[in-house]
């Protein structure tokens, strides 16, 4: 499966919303907002957003995957996304 | 009480903050789940001290409403006399909104432990865990069995379930049966504390107050360095509504050496307290509450493993450090939530089920060794916990990392946490939001 950006993104808007991340103060959750050091995910937030990713996106989040770089920013979290899913459908190969 | 049930999807042995609080996520999440809990609460615990993080926790169960509604003694900060100098710290500098707390463990245990109930798991009290059989733990989804006995009661029975939360904190059901525990042999350390009746307090103005103030000028958590054990040996002071818990913590040798041959350790703790000036001042009117001294000696330890086929550790049967920085009732709560999402995912994708363990092991290591780095003395840069430690931190918002490198300095433990700044700035701000404060003794 392939996404575009656009497709993760709006992905990634979406669970955001519907955690309701960011309502508290008005957080406008754009692709380069740092979710992690403005505690929007935190310790208990990072064990959902894993799960999401993995489900809708049907990529394997390792525990070594899980670093500060690849979940910063949306930005961040969509590089991820596209190497795992390059990776993975070379596996597939 | 109703019959044990027979089988149900998750058992949790234990029923402290992690696994009252693992029960309640788990019957939210649609799960059966069964509770074993070897005393009747409300019970005696140790570990009064809770940072501001427990409210989220307790938001997520349901239960903030009757925490609040209890009337908790609320602290101010911490008051930290280290190496001759006096600094105060305030939740309040660092952004935090909701109060810490000064609890009775018997009391704020045993809410959460109703809450659990009410939330639909069964609670079976002065029931005792023996062991679990996880040799079908792989073949079949209902297969693990919990062997159990009732106090008094000679006869052993047997809960079927799928899932097993080993949350008895340092009496490590499962970590025992399974050889996981691995003691600190760096950290010889010991404490002993008992409580006192009308003991004065440090305010956050850094002025003595009086007990009965202790609703109308909210206390701090005192800490203080003592002069025995290369400035790794403190004393906490926590103001509760009656009583005040004061405890040692010290190196085994030293409590060894200075212990008279035939006293008992409560005399012991009666002569250590008031050789302590500022300590000595606080319980000027104070009353010893006779036999209430306790002590544990294995200070420090951690798990091989975390989980496995079948079962998760949780709170302090996962791991346990020095408690200077009140993180053990934080871990314990985040342990359970973490626990609950992933028995969720496990029972939902069999498939997934290794997988999403190591997720768990993982972010769990990562934050024990983040607790250790700002514990233990003998944390370098070079031990393999290094890397998760850092990577703990960075996952941090960066108010709780202000607050950890701020706690840090205040007792002298901030070189780990030097090597784990990524932004110098940020780690100089949060220290200058530490206050000097005057020692009311000069």
């Amino acid at each position: 499966m392939k996404y575009t950006d656009e497709q993760i993104f709006d992905a990634l808007a979406s669970y955001f919303s519907r955690e309701g991340i960011g309502r508290e103060n008005a957080t406008v959750i754009g692709p380069d907002t740092d979710i992690i050091g403005q505690g929007l995910v935190d310790s208990l937030g990072i064990f959902k957003l894993i799960a999401f990713v993995e489900e809708t996106f049907a990529v394997t989040i390792e525990p070594d995957d899980v670093l500060l770089e690849h979940f910063q920013t949306p930005r961040a979290l969509r590089n991820l996304i596209v190497a795992k899913l390059s990776g993975e459908a070379r596996a597939a190969v | 009480m109703s019959a044990v049930p027979e089988s149900c999807d998750v058992v949790v042995i234990g029923g402290g903050p992690a696994g009252s609080l693992a029960a309640t996520y788990l019957t939210a999440k649609g799960y059966s789940v069964a509770l074993l809990e070897r005393q009747k609460h409300p019970r005696y615990q140790v570990g009064e001290s809770l940072l501001p993080d427990v409210w989220k926790y307790c938001d997520a169960a349901g239960v903030s409403d009757a925490i609040a509604a209890e009337g908790f003694v609320r602290k101010a900060g911490g008051s930290v006399d280290w190496n001759g100098e006096m600094r105060r710290l305030s939740f309040g500098d660092f952004g935090y909104t909701r109060p810490a707390l000064h609890v009775e463990r018997d009391r704020f245990d045993h809410i959460l432990l109703e809450r659990a109930r009410a939330s639909g798991a069964w609670i079976g009290e002065e029931i005792a865990a023996l062991e679990a059989d996880f040799s079908r733990a792989e073949d079949d989804d209902r297969e693990i069995a919990v062997s159990y006995r009732r106090v008094g009661d000679e006869a052993v029975g047997r809960i079927r379930c799928r899932y097993v939360l080993d949350a008895t904190g340092q009496t490590g059901v499962l970590g025992r049966q399974l050889g996981l525990r691995v003691f600190d042999e760096g950290f010889r350390f010991m404490s002993v504390w008992g409580y006192y009746d009308n003991s004065s307090y440090l305010a956050a103005d850094g002025m003595i107050h009086p007990a009965e103030s202790v609703r109308k000028v909210p206390p701090t958590t005192y800490v203080s360095a003592l002069p025995q054990g290369d400035g790794w040996a403190w004393l906490w002071h926590i103001m509760l509504r009656q009583t005040t818990s004061i405890g040692l913590v010290v190196p085994i040798a030293w409590a060894h050496e200075t212990k008279g041959s035939g006293e008992s350790w409560e005399d012991w703790f009666l002569r250590q307290c008031p050789a302590i000036p500022l300590l000595q001042r606080l319980l000027v009117d104070a009353t010893f509450c006779r036999g209430s001294v306790r002590l544990v000696r294995n200070y420090s330890y951690k798990s091989k493993r975390i989980a496995g086929p079948g079962f998760l550790l949780l709170g302090d049967a996962a791991g346990f450090v020095d408690p200077i920085f009140s993180v053990g009732v934080v871990f314990s709560m985040y342990s359970a939530y973490a626990a609950a999402h992933t028995v969720d995912r496990c029972l939902a994708q069999r498939a997934r089920r290794e997988h999403h363990r190591s997720i768990f092991s993982s972010q769990m290591q990562a934050r024990l060794e983040l607790s250790r780095s700002l514990a233990l003395p003998y944390y370098q840069a070079q031990d393999a916990g290094h890397a998760q430690a850092r990577q703990a931190m960075a996952f941090s918002s960066a108010q709780a990392q202000a607050l950890m490198y701020a706690a840090s300095m205040l007792t002298d433990r901030s070189g780990n946490f030097d090597s784990m700044a990524d932004s110098p700035e940020a780690h100089r701000a949060a220290i200058e939001r530490v206050r000097p404060l005057k020692n009311p003794l000069d």
